[in-house]
């Protein structure tokens, strides 16, 4: 019996040993990412200056420079990503929760089932093959286009979600004073939920601004100038990737410089987020 | 059908938007299916069963893809089993063991993990997964150990923390759903952490086989991280700690110039589908099985 008591207590300790380091493991490479991000990326901030958000990179292995035309290109792809996922998006979301019977929505949300679990570097593939080759270079609108795929089932499903949480009881009501479902839905449902709206535009856009593999072929990395909506484009991630492998140490801190904007971004999204998504008025 | 006879308005302004999906969803399969059909017409089915990759400018080169095939399933298995098992073990850790501070840091880490980009995961694989493998000795135990650190085993060991978050909210879904009289009846039975946690993940068993499939689907597909960290070789996946290519990073690095080849880019696109159906199907039957798994520890039986 004793025996048997000291086996429980022993295996115990060694069940928590084991959980708490796993859990342990987990912090410690979330904070390590964002320290290693802050560590090496604030010195080459510093080091650049105001000059990065506006200077090219410098020349390989070089002077340091900026990401100048690299900001101008994710604010472009980026802005054009969410505009399109928001139009795109919001309305199929609207479709999936409020006629979610019809034949319409139901093909509707296989396909974006469907392009929800295509692996983003096959967008990149595909918007290639039918954009960048017909106008025979990589733009910030196939970029866009790319990026604009991948954020859409996001978009499409926190607006559905969103709509669908609000109870059924204010549905009644609207039909039982006569409404047609689409004044229910334009007049009722979708201003109520602004904030789950605004939440799913935030989300394509976090979405957007992290995703590299649908950029990959269709931006064409052009970092040391920004040529505009038909022309070669880049982004952050699209830097960091090609910069973060190479062997000149003045790219790399400039890959660092990205990664920590990124990181800080993406807090920003993420917090406001959570913000929206926490207050939601019923 | 439509639920009403009349026109809903709405719906005029609600088909765009369908359309534009079905339209995206319609490109991507024939794109696909198009290189794949060149692909076939052009070779045969040889070049998904051979590991010969000798590109050439001239004439039709050898583009066997078994190799990046083979490399992609080692990576995924690598990440899923390492995402299922930190999956497992933060559940357990938060629901039994956890004080409320540590339960605290540990979901906010798994909250900021998830958020944060891809890209900034494969920066962290290339500057410090890569150097401590490789300063670990474990690359010598293989005969063309990665000298950078660059390897199968690398790019599974990043891909798999970073997933590990989404795959550890679907088995503590399950977890939770689990009725609460079973947690209390545990407790009253003076059942230690250990003894709760084995009765109750074995009442969601099937939530960590989901998190490790739908975990394989996404592994599967992952590409900019996997590109800067297995090393980049067309080398058949014998050994973990050698350097190689998954079908997704090899599409990174070829892909842009597959064009100066012929015949590689209808190479790379049937290789994409591959991927595209593996993944798909380990995810659809994950979802399939994490639904599952929630609505049985729902009903409590074991």
């Amino acid at each position: 019996m004793r025996l048997h008591e000291l086996k429980r207590a022993v295996l115990d300790k060694l069940f928590h040993a084991a959980a708490a380091s796993a859990s342990a493991a987990l912090l410690a490479v979330s904070a390590h990412i964002i320290a290693a991000s802050v560590v090496e990326g604030l010195p080459a901030l510093l080091a650049a200056g105001p000059a990065l958000f506006v200077e090219p990179p410098g020349l390989p292995g070089g002077e340091l420079g900026g990401l100048g035309p690299v900001l101008a290109g994710t604010l472009v792809i980026v802005s054009l990503s969410v505009l399109m996922s928001a139009l795109i998006g919001v309305p199929a979301g609207i479709l999936l929760s409020e006629y979610g019977g019809s034949w319409l929505a139901r093909s509707a949300g296989a396909a974006l089932q469907m392009i929800s679990e295509i692996p983003s570097v096959v967008v990149g593939l595909v918007v290639f093959t039918l954009l960048v080759l017909p106008m025979r270079t990589p733009s910030a609108l196939a970029a866009a286009v790319s990026l604009c795929i991948t954020a859409l089932p996001y978009v499409a499903a926190q607006t559905r979600e969103s709509l669908a949480a609000i109870p059924l009881t204010y549905r009644e009501a609207a039909f039982s004073l006569g409404l047609p479902r689409w004044k229910a839905v334009l007049m009722l449902l979708v201003p109520m939920n602004a904030r789950g709206v605004a939440t799913a535009v935030l989300l394509g856009a976090a979405r957007s601004l992290g995703e590299t593999a649908p950029v990959l072929f269709t931006a064409g990395a052009a970092f040391t100038a920004f040529y505009g909506l038909t022309g070669p484009s880049s982004t952050l991630s699209l830097l960091i990737f090609y910069f973060a492998p190479s062997p000149y140490e003045n790219w790399r801190r400039l890959a660092w410089a990205a990664v920590l904007l990124l990181v800080a971004l993406t807090a920003a999204l993420s917090l406001a987020v959570r913000r929206l998504s926490r207050g939601v008025r019923m | 059908m439509m639920p009403q006879a009349r026109l809903e308005p709405l719906l005029l302004v609600l088909a765009p938007a369908a359309a534009a999906l079905l339209v995206a969803a319609a490109a991507i399969i024939l794109v696909l299916a198009k290189g794949s059909v060149d692909a076939l017409a052009q070779g045969g089915a040889g070049f998904l069963a051979s590991s010969e990759w000798s590109p050439s400018e001239e004439e039709r080169g050898s583009y066997g893809v078994l190799a990046p095939l083979a490399g992609t399933l080692v990576v995924a298995g690598i990440a899923s089993a390492i995402a299922a098992y930190l999956a497992v073990a933060v559940a357990v850790y938060l629901y039994e063991y956890a004080p409320r501070r540590a339960r605290e840091a540990v979901e906010l880490s798994l909250y900021s993990m998830a958020a944060l980009p891809t890209i900034v995961f494969g920066m962290w694989g290339l500057s410090t997964a890569a150097p401590i493998i490789r300063q670990s000795g474990l690359t010598l135990l293989c005969a063309r150990g990665s000298p950078t650190g660059q390897s199968f085993f690398t790019a599974g060991l990043v891909v798999g923390l970073m997933i590990a978050p989404y795959a550890a909210a679907i088995v503590s879904e399950a977890y939770r759903a689990v009725p609460f009289t079973y947690v209390e009846a545990l407790h009253s039975l003076g059942a230690r952490g250990f003894e709760r946690a084995r009765v109750l993940l074995g009442m969601v068993k099937g939530s960590v086989l989901a998190a490790a499939l739908l975990s394989f689907g996404r592994a599967v597909g992952e590409t900019t991280v996997v590109a800067l960290t297995v090393g980049s070789a067309v080398n058949m996946p014998l050994c973990p700690f050698e350097p190689g290519h998954t079908v997704s990073s090899l599409i990174a690095s070829q892909f842009g110039n597959a064009y100066l080849y012929p015949g590689m880019e209808s190479v790379l696109l049937t290789a994409a589908l591959v991927m595209v159906l593996g993944s798909s199907a380990s995810t659809t039957l994950g979802l399939k099985l994490a639904r599952a798994a929630v609505r049985k520890a729902q009903g409590g039986e074991a």
